[in-house]
């Protein structure tokens, strides 16, 4: 019986050795700062070779401990610490359509004295990209960098087909479908898509044209897909598919538009990085143009990756204010991330080289047109869950109609959003 | 074992594993049990719901919650009925070939039983290269144009296909050691007696290879109710979710973007339990009904 006492007590001494403690600093004194970010494709190491300059100059005062995990596991991840804070990280780099549920769930720290205290003004930023970080009054983070969605394009194509890159600077819809129709003349695809991501969020951006967002913050707790605004969106969304100026939707269209064989394709700012290396490499050469008008004023989706603190009860002022510290020096840098294809969140930074240098400098010129998603906590399962599904679905020919993707996703929405009313916050 | 000395060093012994079973299987089945009683965002405390959740998912016609489960315990059993019975007779097949001692048996044995040491990612980024629809070699070497992940049934073909490819070697293995302890005499005495080989296969292989056979059928079985990696990353769930497995239902409500809705997961998780607790039961009570 002794032995078995013993052996219980030698696994669980086991165990409660794996537990961490929060040791605030290390052995050099220096304040320890966790940082979480989500960062695993090309941009990655742009972010890391930030944290590592910053850890060579505050060497001895402060040290970062960066962890790049994929972005659901990183939330099961931070779900899975539960009230541990010890197994929290202190520094989130977190995408704006999470802040509204984890400001509420508790999770963040409000920010706003010590964003007051640190002096970084909400004017240095994008402005909707600082209002997209401010919940309930309070600012529960410091925008890093923003990812717009544009309409990309084979310069060689356009050329051939008589247009040039100006007339692409301020376009509609209509008038893509027609240069489509007339690159598939010269026997190209007029529309690289592909259906497993079709891009919501271009859909979303021409739903914000036509003046609606795709769930509303204040009244979050259902969603109306059917209005004619969205039916207008969701046609000139698929138009150049239902015209036949697309590949088959249901086939990867990324290889044809990277073999220089389409005119156009859909992306998110960040792949222009690859897009000046496919020019390196096989000649192709892409440009990219801002999102086409349906309606009178342009709007585009927008998302972005935020710095925030996660609130921990044990933690110190001085240490409070390391954590400020880091994230007031990537704000400051985030020039260096343009590199990584990202626009830097931070307005200060865009007189440097390496953002002048991208091909999307021109964007500071359209900041206006930006938009984020809307505050709440309900936003991922409606516009990823429903909207994306309802463009999947219609492009893989799910729904025959362009109605019932939008009536049949809506439910699907609604029908989760009834259920998620009634968990306790 | 009588309790004594030996019965401390017994549970000594066995203390691990118990500790492990604990941590790891019988505290985290409980609690799903609960949570499945629960609406939940995986932060603030469960909010008791009784059986709604059940409600919802069984019985509901046309909630989302009920199609969503309907339509993955479908797709599952799909890949269930096709893949067990490829997953137990192509290794079967493999093994009994193997067995005859064929020139550079070693050689096959090691690249037939070479891609169970892969994870699942490598095994779908390989074959979903291979099925492309545009450059893949598949289709350029039959002279086809084949949407392998975006058409039906050929992204059940495919799947199943790469899925076997990825798993013969663990069964045949099983079945290899089953054959090599089978006494040789048998098989001479059957040659004498003038038995083919298909006929000594079928009636001294098989009936002594019965308990190897029965082990990998219900671990075929668990497996292929458990079917995560290989539809969601292969083609994320298919056309119209036409691939989409009750798991990967489970892992998108609990742990997708967006809120949490760990209640309902949880509910799926626990009826998909009790259905291969179930189909285990009844299939191992069939394949040894007879047996003494």
């Amino acid at each position: 019986m002794k032995k078995l006492v013993l052996c219980i007590m030698a696994v669980l001494v086991l165990f409660v050795g794996c537990g961490k403690k929060n040791k605030e600093q290390d052995k050099s004194g220096a304040y320890v700062i966790e940082y979480w970010d989500a960062l695993t494709g090309p941009d990655g190491p742009y972010m890391t070779k930030m944290v590592d300059a910053f850890n060579k100059e505050y060497a001895g005062k402060i040290q970062v401990k960066q962890q790049i995990i994929p972005n659901d596991d990183l939330y099961s991840k931070l779900a899975a610490a539960g009230n541990k804070e010890a197994n929290k990280p202190d520094v989130i780099l977190m995408d704006n359509t999470r802040i509204a549920q984890y400001a509420a769930n508790g999770t963040l720290l409000d920010l706003t004295e010590l964003i007051n205290k640190a002096g970084i003004k909400g004017e240095d930023f994008i402005p909707d990209a600082w209002d997209a970080t401010i919940v309930d009054g309070k600012n529960y983070a410091i925008p890093f960098d923003s990812y717009p969605f544009f309409l990309y394009y084979n310069k060689k194509i356009l050329a051939e087909i008589g247009y040039t890159e100006a007339d692409l600077k301020d376009t509609t819809m209509d008038k893509i479908v027609e240069m489509s129709q007339k690159a598939k003349d010269k026997g190209y695809i007029g529309m690289a898509v592909f259906d497993a991501w079709p891009w919501p969020e271009i859909l979303m951006g021409f739903i914000k044209q036509k003046g609606l967002d795709i769930i509303d913050a204040k009244d979050d707790s259902k969603v109306n897909f059917q209005r004619p605004e969205f039916v207008e969106a969701f046609k000139q969304y698929v138009a150049t598919a239902d015209k036949g100026l697309t590949n088959d939707p249901s086939v990867d269209g990324v290889i044809p538009f990277n073999e220089g064989k389409a005119l156009f394709k859909w992306d998110g700012i960040w792949a222009t990085t690859s897009f000046m290396a496919l020019k390196k490499d096989s000649g192709v050469e892409i440009g990219l143009a801002p999102l086409p008008r349906i309606g009178e004023k342009n709007k585009m989706y927008t998302g972005s990756h935020n710095l925030t603190a996660v609130k921990k009860e044990g933690n110190s002022p001085e240490k409070s204010e390391a954590i400020m510290e880091f994230m007031k020096y990537l704000s400051k840098n985030s020039g260096e991330f343009a590199a990584a294809g990202q626009v830097p969140a931070n307005k200060t930074t865009w007189a440097s080289e390496t953002f002048k240098s991208m091909p999307f400098a021109f964007i500071a010129d359209y900041t206006d047109s930006f938009f984020y998603a809307p505050k709440t906590q309900n936003f991922p399962i409606a516009g990823w869950g429903g909207l994306g599904k309802a463009a999947t679905g219609y492009l893989n020919k799910t729904y025959p109609t362009i109605e019932e993707a939008l009536k049949a996703t809506e439910k699907e929405v609604n029908d989760q959003l009834e259920q998620l009313a009634k968990t306790k916050k | 074992m009588k309790k004594g000395k030996g019965f401390s060093t017994g549970y000594f012994f066995i203390l691990p594993h118990y500790l492990l079973f604990l941590i790891f299987i019988a505290i985290p089945t409980l609690f799903t049990i609960y949570i499945s009683f629960t609406n939940w965002d995986l932060f603030g405390s469960p909010t008791f719901v009784g059986l709604e959740n059940y409600r919802l998912l069984l019985f509901e016609k046309g909630h989302t919650y009920n199609t969503y489960f309907w339509n993955g315990i479908k797709n599952t059993l799909i890949y269930v009925i096709i893949s067990v019975p490829i997953g137990i007779l192509v290794p079967l097949a493999f093994a009994g070939i193997l067995n005859e001692n064929p020139p550079g048996k070693r050689f096959m044995q090691a690249i037939l039983y070479f891609p169970s040491l892969l994870s699942v990612s490598t095994v779908v980024i390989c074959w979903s290269w291979l099925f492309r629809t545009d450059v893949g070699i598949i289709n350029h070497a039959l002279g086809i144009a084949v949407n392998w992940a975006g058409s039906q049934p050929a992204a059940w073909i495919a799947i199943n296909i790469l899925t076997i490819w990825w798993l013969v070697g663990g069964n045949m293995i099983i079945y290899l050691a089953g054959m090599a302890d089978i006494p040789e005499e048998l098989y001479e005495s059957a040659e004498i007696d003038g038995a083919s080989k298909w006929a000594q296969f079928v009636h001294i292989t098989l009936p002594l290879i019965k308990a190897q056979i029965g082990v990998t059928l219900i671990f075929t079985i668990i497996g292929g109710y458990n079917v995560f990696g290989q539809t969601w990353m292969f083609n994320n769930g298919g056309p119209g979710e036409s691939n989409k497995t009750i798991l990967m239902y489970i892992r998108e409500l609990a742990f997708g973007s967006g809120v949490s809705q760990s209640g309902i997961a949880s509910t799926m998780a626990v009826v998909l339990g009790i259905i291969i607790i179930i189909t285990s039961t009844v299939v191992s009570k069939l394949y040894y009904r007879g047996d003494k």
